[in-house]
């Protein structure tokens, strides 16, 4: 490995109960995520208007609607994404990556949130391509353009939006919550050996998209209404409000207790 | 606000009035020369002679990384408790003097300096260059006598390290290429095994010379107030890329395997340049595209060893029977005020891989355990560093190991960074990159199976400390007191360290010389030493010693008392 900069949970309150329940329950996941969306309450709420995780949305409102047009290059030209150099799915996810880390260099606020929202649109649009059991290796940019026209539809670009915050709020957590984890595996801890190390962070991550649920039904609604009144050129102050009220959604099913 | 937005003004610089009422978080001056300099910024030749002058181009380039390498270690990032990482990004501009201001000020250079920064730091970055004095920019190097050298055709970025020799030594016996080695020298420590690696290279791979040349760039005056560094992999290739110019050399080598090249994320905490792009594909790309048009032959960086494990990396020296090198290479991250017996830390992330890399590859005869400060397969982890890195290191592998192609894509949306159009089609350079990362995988695995093997029975009798990676693997084993019984008295050495059981407690300690001398007693009961012959590790004079338990206080069972003194091999 190159070199690496590791962090440290806080020595607050609010925190060390995130450390006691990943000490003592880690089965627990609902808790855990729980007590980690509470402790990190006030970052949550700021994130709601990151400009980062807006961008990053709005890309994949664009590639949905691009989707529906005959000559998918030109109009992804159109609406700001790059034109594919290469064929390949492969290639053009990569070519949408680069583009958005230059888009998203500006918004220095955002810190590493900035770039796990990148990866969750990566992600989405590689899940996406694979969605059929389809292979990201030999898929080309018509395979992305067809995926995508069968989630242009308001009811299936809510499936989109689901996988993209689920993925975003998976990687919120583990970022969080994986600065303490490897502290507290072995003997006399709840996660005995790295194996169960490895299933709390596997429970933890579909836990957070099963919890992204929330957001899809939302999801297709606004996006019902707001391509057709927008005539598929949804703004990114649309997305914005989307957004925030998305993760507002998020934080909230998170801190729920009854599950 | 959390933004930092920092004005460098190197080398007294003028100001652009654009630039004076801004808001700036900090403005930071920047002085390379004079009595009051703050960065040092000399080359110094295998002779330690100081020589002429280096092109304006290629000069200005050196100062531009040596600044930018200034600026980066001047502004902090925040510490382990900026849990949301709100300040690991920066915002800076930079004002500097350069000597051929019309070449930097074109807008396809600035940009592309800009990206190569921002991939590689993280951090956002602005450049105004103002036209320097002649004398001003000149660096003290005058490569133009070729024969100085003796008319190398490549450049090898050495840093000392594993891969940096692998590198020099598969150019020279393989490709039959005539490397220089161009070494950035941060501190002394570093120059002195860099020089003498050098020096060995010479005699057991010659007849090529190695000619080194040491870039002395440096703070002075004060410590850093960020200690991450990652623009110093951007200086280390602008001192390569300098130096090629000089000598009309068209092929830079930097190497690392292409496992840390990549430097996918071991846990979901290490997001962007957080984990290092000092050799990632994408920053080779960035930086290839910024030097494109610095000179009329284009200039190449190139990672040599970019789709080969760390394993397959040291096989290089294996092939060419030199693997002895292995032992005067350095790839730990803490090196300062490391004791010369263990100058490896052991537990850092370059630790751990290059420690499952030489038992992969089998040589671990050329990297002895006793090198590291800190053995992870067998001590005691402490929370921190050392617990998160190597239980990371492992279960990166695992998750690795299980995923199929795809998935790897979705676990790591990283490697789509990897992805640069001058590697060749993207699902070719795709198949490569999850090719390595499951041969990777599968190696740590079976490195970990063996120490396994190799440990059983510690594992067994449960007497591994409980924070050691073995058990972390493992797992609990049979309670404590079923394998020592309350009334068992213990005095036993375990790796590294010495396990001392007594009324029912267990407790483990570093090899001292006391430890070592208790042992010695403890093996040689009734028997009289002299207080020298102990303090000197000298044989009693009266009575007859088995040498080779002496040799390394390994002590044989003693069975009066109850006492039980036994080696790991018993």
């Amino acid at each position: 490995m190159g070199h690496v900069r590791l962090g440290r949970l806080p020595n607050t309150l609010p925190w060390r109960g995130v450390v006691a329940l990943i000490d003592e329950t880690p089965d627990d996941v609902p808790a855990v995520a729980r007590g980690t969306a509470l402790a990190a309450e006030q970052r949550l709420r700021t994130l709601a208007r990151d400009p980062s995780l807006t961008h990053c949305f709005w890309v994949l409102t664009r590639v949905a609607t691009a989707s529906r047009h005959d000559d998918f290059a030109t109009q992804l030209v159109q609406l700001g994404l790059p034109r594919p150099i290469t064929g390949s799915a492969l290639g053009y996810i990569a070519q949408v990556t680069d583009q958005v880390r230059s888009d998203l260099s500006t918004y220095t606020d955002s810190g590493p949130s900035g770039e796990l929202a990148s990866l969750a649109l990566r992600r989405t649009l590689s899940e996406t391509v694979g969605v059929h059991g389809r292979s990201l290796f030999g898929s080309s940019v018509d395979d992305i353009q067809r995926a995508f026209i069968e989630h242009s539809s308001p009811t299936r670009f809510g499936e989109l939006a689901r996988r993209f915050f689920g993925d975003y709020l998976a990687r919120t957590l583990r970022f969080l919550v994986e600065k303490e984890v490897s502290n507290h595996v072995g003997a006399g801890h709840g996660l005995t050996t790295i194996e169960a190390s490895s299933a709390f962070a596997t429970s933890l991550d579909l836990y957070a998209r099963q919890s992204a649920r929330i957001v899809e039904d939302f999801a297709a609604g606004w996006y019902g209404k707001h391509n057709w009144e927008s005539a598929d050129t949804i703004s990114a102050a649309e997305a914005q409000g989307f957004v925030a009220i998305a993760l507002r959604k998020l934080r909230m099913e998170l801190a729920r207790t009854d599950q | 606000m959390t933004e930092t937005h920092v004005l460098v003004v190197c080398d007294g610089a003028p100001l652009p009035a654009s630039l004076r009422n801004q808001n700036w978080t900090r403005q930071i001056p920047v002085t390379s020369r004079g009595a009051a300099a703050d960065l040092n910024l000399r080359v110094q030749n295998l002779r330690g002679t100081v020589l002429g002058t280096i092109n304006d181009r290629a000069a200005d380039l050196v100062h531009i990384g040596a600044y930018v390498y200034a600026a980066d270690q001047a502004v902090s990032r925040g510490g382990p408790a900026d849990v949301y990482g709100q300040r690991w990004r920066r915002t800076f501009t930079l004002c500097l003097p350069v000597s051929d201001r019309a070449y930097w000020d074109r807008d396809q250079v600035r940009s592309a300096l800009a990206a190569v920064l921002h991939f590689v730091t993280d951090d956002t970055w602005d450049f105004h260059f103002t036209e320097a004095a002649p004398s001003l920019q000149q660096l003290q190097l005058d490569l133009h006598d070729r024969e100085i050298l003796g008319t190398p055709d490549a450049v090898v970025l050495f840093s000392g390290g594993a891969d940096s020799l692998c590198t020099a030594v598969e150019a020279v016996v393989h490709q039959r290429a005539r490397p220089v080695l161009v070494s950035h020298r941060p501190a002394p420590h570093i120059d002195a095994r860099q020089t003498a690696l050098a020096r060995l290279l010479k005699e057991r791979v010659g007849p090529w010379d190695f000619p080194p040349l040491s870039f002395w760039i440096h703070r002075r005056g004060s410590d850093a107030a960020d200690t991450s560094q990652r623009s110093r992999a951007f200086l280390f290739a602008c001192i390569g890329t300098a130096v090629a110019v000089e000598l009309n050399i068209s092929t830079v080598l930097l190497g690392d395997n292409g496992i840390v090249s990549l430097n996918l994320p071991i846990s979901a905490q290490l997001v962007g340049a957080l984990a290092s792009r000092s050799t990632h594909p994408k920053f080779l790309h960035l930086f290839n595209a910024f030097i494109g048009d610095l000179t009329a032959t284009p200039i190449s960086v190139i990672n040599p060893l970019g789709t080969r494990t760390r394993a397959e990396v040291l096989g290089i020296l294996t092939q060419a029977h030199c693997s002895e090198l292995l032992a005067e290479t350095n790839s730990c991250s803490h090196t300062r005020g490391r004791p010369s017996a263990t100058p490896h830390c052991g537990y850092c992330s370059q630790c751990v891989d290059r420690r499952f890399g030489s038992i992969a590859a089998g040589l671990e005869d050329m990297d002895l355990p006793e090198q590291y400060g800190t053995d992870i397969f067998i001590s005691d982890l402490p929370e921190g560093e050392a617990r998160t890195v190597a239980e990371s290191y492992v279960r990166f592998a695992r998750r690795v190991h299980e995923a199929g192609d795809d998935e790897l894509f979705d676990l790591f949306p990283q490697l789509f960074d990897c992805i640069v159009p001058s590697a060749g089609p993207p699902d070719r350079v795709a198949s490569e990159l999850v090719a390595m990362l499951h041969r990777h995988a599968a190696g740590v695995l079976d490195v970990t199976s063996r120490m396994v093997v190799r440990h059983s029975s510690d594992l067994a009798q449960g007497t591994l400390p409980p924070s050691s990676l073995l058990r972390m693997v493992v797992g609990p084993t049979e309670p404590p007191p079923l394998v020592h019984p309350a009334d068992e008295l213990v005095f036993r050495q375990e790796g590294q360290r010495w396990a001392v059981r007594f009324a029912g407690q267990t407790r483990y300690f570093n090899q001292t010389k006391g430890i070592r001398v208790l042992a010695r007693l403890l093996a040689h009961p009734g028997q009289d030493f002299h207080a020298l012959d102990l303090a000197q590790d000298r044989p009693p004079e009266d009575g007859p010693v088995d040498q080779a338990q002496l040799a390394r206080f390994l002590p044989a069972d003693v069975s009066d008392d109850g006492l039980s003194l036994t080696s790991p091999a018993d």
